[in-house]
């Protein structure tokens, strides 16, 4: 088969699947399986819980095991007004063959369905939370998988964070499923800043329809490893996807992108930034798939990455398809040094030379920081961010 | 206050200057000047510091110690300043941001407590006024997207913040208009005192006419050629530079 048919049986499978999706009736069913079993699952959880008379400040839990540690939790979920989601413990693996199931993407069993009904404003930001309480020292392979459904112009806000409180080196493996409706608005932060044994497998898929908005913004500060899916189709007509990253990080890295235009008039951008240090390895795989029937698409890729030690390495691997006639892609990717002149000019005015590299590097990160829309969570970064760059300083 | 002696300094194996002597008193106002690439800003660099250039001989002293083990951040606290001839573009970092963290740091050296945040914005409010700058100024990012006229007078204003003794001016009359330098000079004459010292570095005249030097050198292929008064500056804007060559 040449090129040109194999697109066409590409773009006729994409065809079938939104004629699907505007049905709705396979995917409902499917949903409404997944939401009654959550929901019973849920039910029975919440009933133990009250029962021990354990979590009185939490909005929402969802257990998967039984907890020992519990109390501390009010202590670790004291950053911002929130509507919280908890998830604590994934199934425990004992088996050597870890690497097998490692590459699995639906390994877990337990869903997490949230549907946002049509019109909803989150006025509050949604966060969900992973907690480890290892039992014991060796490790966990903590799988979970959630949907999440936009209504029509629904807008809500997302955050996701993980936390490790065990002492083996971990494993998350998560699978996050987002449909979008028509105009509906979307902002969903991953924060991945765990201690220094934890891996990361964190798979996204989007799915948007015409005129949504969506921006996700992805922040890496630690972990051994971290490998980030991250796939956006654009099944309609003007959608906007922005998707940002920033990593910080001494471990290895991997981000891969795609993101696929199908329909006229449809906007993306995405920007990833990196600081590496000591024997960081880090890959980013951007690809943009520009359809035929996409004309007029706006596409920008960036990676920009700054390199503090010899031994870093970076690859940055740009990609892009186009098939369509009219439309503008970009792509671009610098991996580079602190520019000496500029740590020379801030030396001049009386800033001590680590002092200066830490208020260039926060500066670097600034821009992915703007695109931000919660101010709280911008305050927390920030802190966090310096925390990052000052102690690796040292 | 600042003496230079003797001094030698390469870059990569190639000589740039060649034996400089420069003596600058309290209160003095130098300038010196000199054809394209006869190593003013490689002076200037070298006295604040910059680590590509190499001293081969001779000693640089401030106010009786020496600075030429010193890095770029010890000397500001001691008191000097280099004003860039292109100040770099530092995105993200905000004027008021970078001022604060740049005086408070000066401050700490020398053994003084934060400046208040209040007092700070106050002092900071004032300097605006004698230079004629929009308040906007304080919000943007530090130096990205200024105007050569607007880099230029971020730098003396940052000068008249952290009041150093020694203040090095590097071109800073170049791409400045008419009205512009009247008021970059203005600021510059208000923040001279009898405690301080001024070394201009420049081309032309035309900034001296309202600063006035106490003394005039120039340089030429890395050595100092001639020095005088006020009146070497308008020899040498009626003449050129090719009458030294001559000499």
């Amino acid at each position: 088969m040449d090129k040109a048919s194999l697109m066409e049986l590409k773009i006729s499978i994409v065809y079938l699947f939104t004629v699907k999706t505007q049905l709705h009736a396979p995917l409902n069913r499917y949903m409404y399986n997944i939401r009654s079993k959550t929901i019973d699952l849920f039910e029975t959880k919440k009933q133990e819980v009250k029962n021990k008379k354990y979590v009185i400040d939490i909005n929402y839990t969802l257990f998967t095991s039984s907890i020992k540690r519990i109390r501390k939790l009010h202590v670790l979920l004291e950053d911002f007004d929130s509507l919280r989601f908890v998830f604590i413990d994934g199934i425990y693996y004992y088996n050597r063959s870890i690497y097998k199931a490692y590459y699995e993407r639906f390994f877990s069993k337990e869903i997490a369905y949230l549907h946002f009904t049509e019109g909803l404003f989150g006025e509050r930001p949604i966060e969900i939370l992973y907690f480890l309480f290892g039992k014991c020292t060796k490790s966990i392979l903590f799988n979970n998988r959630i949907i999440i459904f936009l209504g029509q112009g629904s807008c809500i806000r997302i955050i996701e964070r993980y936390k490790n409180l065990s002492l083996g080196s971990d494993y998350f493996s998560s699978v996050t499923e987002v449909y979008m409706n028509s105009d509906s608005y979307l902002d969903y932060s991953k924060i991945k800043n765990d201690r220094p044994t934890t891996y990361f497998l964190d798979h996204t898929y989007i799915l948007q329809e015409d005129r949504s908005y969506c921006n996700i913004n992805t922040f890496s500060f630690c972990g051994v490893s971290i490998i980030n899916f991250l796939s956006i189709l654009q099944l309609g007509k003007e959608i906007h996807s922005h998707i940002n990253g920033l990593s910080i990080l001494q471990y290895h890295i991997l981000h891969n992108t795609l993101i696929e235009h199908v329909f006229p008039n449809g906007k993306s951008r995405d920007v990833y930034k990196g600081i590496f240090d000591k024997r960081a390895k880090t890959t980013f795989n951007g690809k943009i798939v520009v359809l035929k029937s996409a004309k007029k698409t706006n596409a920008i890729q960036n990676s920009t990455n700054i390199l503090r030690c010899d031994e870093a390495m970076v690859k940055a691997n740009p990609k892009l398809e186009i098939f369509a006639e009219d439309g503008k892609c970009t792509h671009g990717c610098i991996v580079g040094q602190l520019n000496t002149k500029e740590i020379f000019y801030l030396r001049c005015r009386g800033i001590s030379k680590s002092e200066a590299i830490t208020k260039l590097l926060v500066a670097f990160s600034k821009d992915i920081l703007e695109c931000l829309s919660f101010k709280e969570l911008k305050n927390l970064l920030t802190k966090e961010i310096n925390n990052y760059v000052d102690h690796k300083r040292n | 206050m600042l003496n230079i002696e003797n001094l030698h300094v390469s870059i990569e194996e190639k000589l740039l200057l060649k034996g400089i002597n420069l003596y600058i008193n309290v209160g003095e106002v130098h300038a010196i000047m000199g054809p394209n690439g006869s190593g003013k800003s490689t002076l200037s660099a070298v006295i604040a510091g910059k680590k590509e250039y190499k001293i081969t001989t001779g000693t640089i002293f401030f106010e009786g110690e020496k600075i030429i083990h010193l890095s770029p951040e010890e000397r500001a606290h001691l008191g000097i300043f280099l004003s860039f001839q292109d100040p770099i573009e530092i995105p993200g970092v905000s004027v008021t941001n970078f001022i604060r963290t740049s005086v408070n740091s000066v401050r700490k050296a020398r053994g003084l407590y934060d400046m208040p945040i209040n007092d700070m914005l106050k002092s900071i409010r004032k300097k605006l006024e004698v230079f004629g700058m929009d308040k906007d100024f304080l919000y943007r990012s530090l130096n990205e997207g200024f105007s050569g006229g607007e880099k230029k007078r971020n730098e003396i204003f940052q000068m008249a913040m952290l009041n150093p003794k020694l203040s090095i001016l590097d071109e800073t009359d170049s791409g400045l208009d008419v009205d512009a330098l009247r008021i970059v000079s203005k600021g510059i004459n208000a923040f001279k005192s009898k405690k301080n010292a001024i070394l201009i570095i420049t081309h032309y005249y035309r900034i001296l006419k309202y600063i006035v030097p106490d003394f005039v050198h120039v340089l030429f292929r890395g050595k100092m050629v001639k020095s005088g008064g006020k009146k070497l500056a308008i020899e040498i804007e009626k003449k050129g530079y090719s009458w030294i060559k001559q000499v």
